[in-house]
């Protein structure tokens, strides 16, 4: 349905704008104080899918998370997967399958998309060699696209394979559940991606 | 501090504008939003405001002047203030600052400068199997530091890409058969080395083998030593190579595979053992000398060859060599051949053996001689036929009783 269309690329794609995507409930608050008391134009991003999945919150009511700091999720060495939104749940899913075929990924969740955090992206990928980028935007167009730029010119002799990216079909997220599944990326297409790279 | 008046650009595609009218004269004083001057565009009339407070101290762009968009057309500050010199007065960037822009991060990427692009050798391409090595930038980097070579790797990534931890295990592979604490070889080894690597590896060797009955030669020697000559055994065996080369020529010849260099004149190479290594003085037109003629030669080589004053015209030039290994008890040996040669002797040690003479057994002074021989040039019959030719000549005392 429309909901589970995503358009923050959109958005990313206009000067100006700070573009913020949390993933978890904790990110969720912290990032939106943050919003707040910035005097910058902001485009908060809440994924609906993401209404219903639970976090812990921190107890100090007044934590701030700071825009434009990405956030290593998961550790590992092999592979390092760049993500936001619904996708970091997926992300780790895939992570935690990969783990058990000895692969140990890396997860990193952007939460800020515009400024983006190259620097804690390519910390990574220079360690693992390998990169998967991942969202549940369509892939076409998707700002997925600009991280793996980004890393392909930035960490050219770190990468020990091609970067992968990880979207949703090119079209209009279906209405019924069964068909949105269909479209949408999952974590079954990440792991494949990673072993893609091995 | 002046501050310059600039030439507005109306419009995107504008360069330059005309000055039609000033409204403000010098020393004028100046209010923000004031007229100050009209401009002629491409498209159409316009009036210039000031954005800046002050008194008009000079005027550079008369009406009727013609000039580029962003050029300084006056100048606005304090009265009695002293005008920068023009140099000074750079033109401004068109971009319009935001007070905001520096938290709002733009992005742009650093672009890589031309000197990190590439910055480790690109192996795609450069070898003769005229297919690009498939392998990753990071290995390539790896293979870079450790200063492996990417070709000797195998590749285990997809399509057989070689990947970093193919380069990592191959230096682990390297590390384990290298041994520990090596040191240069000394320049005589290289070029022997080098030499006889060229040899093998260009010429393709095959060999065979004669004994020969050296019974009459061994008497003969005997005979010749209690008279006083210093001739020996070797010196009769090379006589019979010289005259072999010269009744079988194409064995003193050469090829490259394509030419052929017929060479008559036999420039005889003796193989010498020298302490450090190996070398191979030459009789020059050996087929010239008798075989006390070859001994004396062969006796001042072999001096010169020991206490290393051989000059390079005697370590070149031959055209076939004979390496004697007799002293040292062998049994049979297949020799090298040294480069621009075709063929080379091994001679080995004079042993006494149970040899069929008639019907019987007898005891008979017997020696090896093997011919390696250079496969393009000589081929099996020729080289059965040249041995046959020395042995004949060596089997036959009579032969040289008459030329010493």
């Amino acid at each position: 349905g429309q909901h589970s269309q995503s358009l923050e690329s959109i958005f990313a794609h206009l000067p100006g704008l700070i573009i913020i995507y949390p993933s978890t409930a904790r990110d969720a608050k912290g990032l939106l104080k943050a919003a707040i008391r910035s005097d910058d134009p902001v485009l908060f991003c809440e994924s609906q899918a993401l209404y219903a999945v639970r976090g812990e919150v921190p107890d100090d009511g007044d934590v701030v998370v700071p825009i434009g700091k990405a956030h290593v999720v998961r550790e590992g060495a092999d592979a390092t997967i760049v993500a936001w939104g619904p996708a970091v749940l997926d992300a780790l899913s895939a992570a935690d399958e990969m783990a058990g075929d000895g692969v140990e990924c890396e997860v990193i969740d952007l939460r800020t998309l515009v400024p983006l955090d190259m620097e804690t992206v390519l910390t990574s990928v220079r360690k693992t060699g390998r990169c998967v980028v991942a969202a549940q935007a369509v892939l076409v167009g998707s700002y997925v696209n600009e991280i793996v730029a980004r890393v392909v010119n930035e960490a050219f002799d770190d990468l020990d394979a091609p970067v992968a990216r990880i979207g949703a079909a090119d079209g209009i997220s279906p209405q019924p559940e069964s068909l949105e599944k269909v479209y949408l990326p999952n974590a079954g297409d990440i792991a494949a991606a990673v072993r893609g790279l091995i | 501090m002046p501050r310059p008046i600039r030439m507005p650009q109306p419009g995107q595609m504008t360069e330059e504008c005309t000055v039609l009218e000033w409204f403000k004269q010098v020393g004028d004083v100046v209010s923000k939003g004031d007229v100050l001057f009209e401009i002629e565009t491409d498209k159409s009339n316009m009036e210039v405001e000031a954005f800046d407070e002050g008194t008009l101290l000079r005027i550079d762009a008369a009406v009727g002047s013609t000039v580029p968009v962003d050029t300084v057309v006056a100048w606005i500050g304090q009265p009695g203030e002293a005008i920068p010199d023009q140099a000074a007065a750079a033109p401004a960037s068109a971009a319009i600052v935001s007070p905001s822009a520096g938290t709002a991060q733009t992005a742009r990427s650093p672009s890589l400068s031309p000197s990190q692009i590439g910055a480790y050798p690109s192996h795609a391409g450069a070898y003769s199997t005229g297919r690009r090595l498939a392998i990753s930038p990071r290995a390539s980097r790896v293979a870079a530091e450790l200063g492996v070579d990417p070709p000797s790797v195998t590749g285990s990534g997809p399509g057989g890409r070689i990947v970093e931890r193919d380069i990592r295990a191959a230096t682990k592979a390297d590390a384990a058969t290298r041994t520990e604490g090596g040191e240069p070889l000394s320049r005589i080894r290289q070029v022997i080395a080098r030499r006889l690597t060229e040899s093998a590896t260009t010429i393709p060797h095959y060999t065979v083998t004669v004994a020969i009955d050296m019974t009459g030669l061994v008497d003969l020697r005997r005979d010749l030593k209690s008279q006083g000559s210093p001739i020996t055994v070797t010196d009769f065996i090379h006589a019979a190579t010289v005259q072999a080369l010269v009744e079988l020529p194409l064995v003193n010849s050469r090829t490259d595979g394509q030419t052929l260099w017929r060479r008559e004149q036999v420039h005889l190479g003796v193989a010498v053992s020298i302490p450090d290594g190996l070398l191979v003085p030459v009789i020059r037109d050996a087929q010239t000398l008798s075989v006390a003629g070859l001994h004396d030669r062969i006796a001042t080589l072999v001096e010169a060859a020991r206490s290393g004053s051989l000059g390079p015209d005697e370590l070149s030039g031959s055209t076939f060599t004979v390496s004697n290994m007799g002293m040292y008890g062998v049994e049979q040996f297949s020799a090298i051949i040294n480069p621009d040669e075709s063929g080379i002797l091994a001679v080995s040690s004079i042993r006494p053996e149970p040899a069929v003479i008639g019907d019987g057994i007898a005891i008979r002074q017997m020696m090896r001689a093997t011919l390696s021989a250079d496969h393009r040039l000589v081929d099996g019959e020729l080289g059965a036929r040249f041995l046959n030719a020395i042995r004949s000549r060596l089997e036959d005392a009579g032969t040289f009783r008459t030329q010493v």
